[in-house]
């Protein structure tokens, strides 16, 4: 670094003590790592604070296992998942846990221990697909409605109305009939459901941004509006729909299960936690643990996703801690 | 209040448009050939044709949602595929089903959820408190189904105190139908309870941070009248608002519940509709409830604003 300042720039005319010059450095390098960490102390301020809630670091973690599960699959999985190993054996299906099947068997024979491991590919598909088309979606129209308003405003808001008059159940249902079931068909279903509810809350917070002083001044310096949404808006105003986001992944992962329910999910035999839990129903009274396998899975992963989100909330605005 | 109510309901009426438009086009473009889904197996193109046009299959598009939309002025939702009787018919026949049974699961929902959420609230972070917490993070993340399956299991093969599932049979009195209500209605009513609790508590835990519970405490009154008779009333706003909207969510997003307890509601037959791809049958289930829904957010906004004068003045900061 020759451009370094020197101690007797900051003693002008006098030769610097000796004793000032390692003083000085550090306090220089204090400011540097500030000018380059600037932008991000906020995000260092919630990752401290989450670090500390121990419920959303359970949280994290138990996504991060699922995660990794989800992509190690086939290593994990002590059997293909679909194919029928102890159909053939006497006794050898509906078997309860044991050592060779260490969460039992299905009505067809298949370990359950090798679907439940598959079917977690399914659920975390659901749950970042789906949440990235509602994002995606959600983001650009809440954008547009929040800084132009207008007409633009109206139309967009109006027909966020007329997507909160379907409760999700049954709008997920009108869209699949048409659609048809799927996996796909499940990602587009949840996705474009959840679109406005994201639009609405990032409208909300586009609004109160835009009037903040700094907006003004990007915009008297000549900035597009593109600049000024992602540069300027856009890091102050994502924070609710961060929370929103996460919870709705936990969301989505439902979703999926009683879309499978309805016959309407993953089609099988590709084992989804929904179409397993689904499949095990029926022997709620003969074999009850059966179905309580997919469904701890289901339960514990939502929980996770709103662990997190409960977090998340209150790292980013602590003021808001305790409310719903 | 009149302007309130004008604007209320205008904007009511745009949503309705909206959602007439939804599923209209749904309707216009379902997938495949219904035709031969419905026909019987090896059926001739005679009978494939008699069928299409029956259900005006063989005209264009544009033409199909015209009849659609001229039929619903009349409230002609058009036939079902299965009953082969005007979807409206069936309606008539199952809502009042569904009806009781939100209200069967509004009443438990009032009582167990705002119970809980004052509870936890007035004795934050106490054992109940966390034990409340828990149990209502955990409701919300159970699938529906399987909250009623677990209650089969436990209520009524175990335990024998409920019937397992189905209305009550017709001729039953009052107090002999109610065990036939519980289980369905305490399914139904599981998610909303643990929201309601959890808006209770941060709702109670607000109010009692106000100046008037301060002064209702400094003037040395017992803290149960301090809570019962100062806090609960503005504490319980929000959850009154809620429970209102969430009546028409309960209608309508009861197929799950009503599935698994064989409850001849709209929710049974909308699950069977969707199973047999009967589609007529689904797209006018869906309309239906979705009507319901939005009628009801608007009354419970309009009564709103009689008991909250801020609503109507505009000052609320929910005017989206």
């Amino acid at each position: 670094m020759t451009d370094r300042k020197r101690p007797e720039d900051y003693l002008p005319g006098k030769e610097p003590p000796e004793f000032l010059g390692p003083e000085v450095e550090k306090f220089e390098a204090e400011l540097e790592k500030e000018r380059v960490h600037g932008r991000t102390a906020l995000w260092r301020d919630v990752w401290y604070r989450l670090r500390h809630n121990k419920m959303a670091m359970a949280g994290m973690v138990i996504i991060a296992l699922l995660i990794l599960v989800a992509i190690f699959a086939p290593l994990l999985a002590p059997y293909d998942p679909v194919e029928q190993v102890e159909i053939r054996t006497p006794g050898g299906v509906k078997q309860p846990p044991s050592a060779k099947h260490w969460l039992g068997t299905d009505a067809l024979g298949r370990d359950i221990l090798s679907r439940l491991i598959y079917g977690s590919r399914i659920s975390v598909e659901v749950g970042i697909v789906a949440v990235v088309i509602s994002l995606v979606i959600g983001l650009f129209f809440g954008a547009l409605a929040g800084y132009f308003g207008g007409w633009a405003d109206s139309v967009i808001m109006r027909s966020a109305d007329v997507f909160f008059a379907f409760p999700t159940v049954l709008g997920a249902i009108a869209i699949m009939t048409v659609l048809g079931p799927g996996l796909i068909n499940v990602f587009i279903a949840i996705g474009v459901l959840g679109w406005a509810t994201i639009a609405r809350i990032f409208r909300g917070s586009i609004l109160s941004v835009k009037e903040n002083d700094y907006v003004e001044a990007a915009r008297a310096l000549g900035a597009s509006h593109s600049r000024i949404i992602w540069r300027h808006i856009m890091p102050n105003a994502i924070q609710p729909i961060i929370v929103y986001a996460t919870m709705s992944v936990g969301g989505a992962i439902l979703a999926e299960a009683w879309l499978a329910f309805l016959g309407l999910g993953q089609q099988p035999p590709t084992p989804s936690w929904g179409n397993m839990l689904a499949e095990y129903l029926p022997f709620y009274n003969t074999h009850p643990w059966m179905m309580f396998i997919p469904g701890t899975a289901i339960v514990i992963s939502v929980l996770a996703f709103i662990l997190l989100g409960d977090g998340l909330r209150d790292a980013l605005d602590p003021r808001l801690r305790g409310s719903v | 209040m009149l302007l309130f109510v004008l604007r209320r309901f205008y904007q009511t009426v745009i949503v309705v448009i909206g959602v007439v438009l939804v599923i209209s086009l749904l309707m216009a473009s379902l997938p495949g050939d219904v035709a031969r889904m419905r026909a019987p197996k090896g059926a001739s193109e005679e009978t494939l044709e008699n069928i299409r046009k029956k259900f005006n299959l063989d005209k264009p598009w544009l033409t199909r949602l015209w009849i659609y939309l001229s039929g619903l002025p009349r409230l002609d939702l058009g036939d079902s595929f299965t009953y082969k009787r005007p979807v409206m018919d069936i309606i008539g026949e199952s809502l009042p089903w569904s009806v009781r049974l939100a209200i069967a699961a509004e009443i438990i929902i009032v009582i167990f959820g705002i119970l809980a959420g004052v509870i936890s609230a007035v004795s934050r972070y106490s054992f109940l408190d966390v034990l409340v917490t828990i149990s209502t993070s955990v409701l919300v993340a159970m699938p529906i189904y399987w909250i009623g399956r677990l209650m089969q299991l436990f209520f009524s093969q175990w335990l024998h105190w409920f019937p397992p599932s189905g209305a009550p049979p017709p001729g039953t009195g009052f107090w002999g139908s109610i065990p036939y209500y519980v289980m369905p209605a305490a399914a139904l009513a599981a998610v909303s309870t643990a929201y309601v609790a959890r808006l209770a508590r941060s709702s109670m835990l607000e109010v009692l941070r106000q100046d008037y519970i301060v002064t209702a405490r400094a003037k040395g009154l017992s803290e149960r009248r301090v809570i019962y008779k100062h806090a609960l009333k503005n504490g319980l706003i929000p959850v009154v608002t809620y429970l209102g909207i969430d009546f028409g969510v309960l209608i309508g997003a009861a197929v799950l519940t009503e599935m698994i307890f064989n409850w001849p509601g709209v929710g049974h037959k909308l699950y069977f509709a969707v199973i047999q791809r009967d589609h007529t049958m689904v797209i006018g289930l869906v309309f239906i409830l979705v009507l319901i829904f939005v009628t009801i957010n608007l009354l419970v906004d309009i009564s709103y604003a009689f008991l909250d004068p801020r609503i109507r003045l505009g000052e609320s900061p929910e005017v989206a």
